[in-house]
């Protein structure tokens, strides 16, 4: 979800405003976050 | 219009960002456009709902003959000394982040199938709310 917000022409397109484009990047790195939590155990199998 | 172009069916797009929430809406005015212009044979066209196969079956029909274009459509610009140059170089930094970003999504989200279908995790096995979770949110 994060990457499709992320390719929107809106988005892509980098002419948001910083605090927009923050946002970008937090719920970006959010996802990644959450997901190589998840990946470290099953790395470990 | 009619006059820019090699066939006499033209495609004319309807609808932008944010236009398709609300069909009821949009096709009750779109219907009320497409009715009206068709009431006026004065105004020499008319209009019906299509779909791309339905117009490009129809422009074959009619045999024209086109240019080869061979440069591109870059840089776009939509008015006079109006180039949308801007956006090549606007944050590279995010540019760069949203193709680091899509090659990890893809390789996590074909690992994870392939760990689904051996079924030789137990984490994968054991979480599957969890791994739903943290694929959609990617």
């Amino acid at each position: 979800m994060a990457l499709g917000i992320l390719q929107h022409h809106d988005a892509v397109a980098g002419t948001a405003k910083q605090k927009v484009t923050d946002d970008y990047f937090a719920l970006s790195t959010r996802a990644i976050s959450k997901f190589n939590n998840l990946y470290r155990d099953i790395k470990v199998e | 219009m009619a006059n820019h172009y090699r066939t006499t069916n033209l495609m004319h797009t309807m609808g932008s960002d944010f236009h398709y929430s609300n069909s009821r809406m949009w096709f009750k005015n779109m219907d009320k456009l497409l009715n009206y212009i068709n009431s006026r044979p004065d105004f020499g066209v008319k209009f019906v709902y299509s779909t791309p196969k339905v117009y490009i079956d129809a422009i074959q029909k009619e045999k024209a003959s086109y240019p080869v274009k061979t440069d591109d459509f870059f840089p776009y610009a939509d008015n006079d000394h109006a180039f949308w140059t801007g956006y090549f170089t606007s944050r590279v930094s995010l540019k760069g982040f949203v193709k680091d970003f899509s090659r990890f999504t893809q390789a996590a989200r074909k690992h994870i199938s392939e760990l689904k279908i051996s079924n030789s995790s137990n984490t994968v096995r054991n979480n599957p709310k969890l791994i739903e979770e943290s694929i959609f949110e990617l």
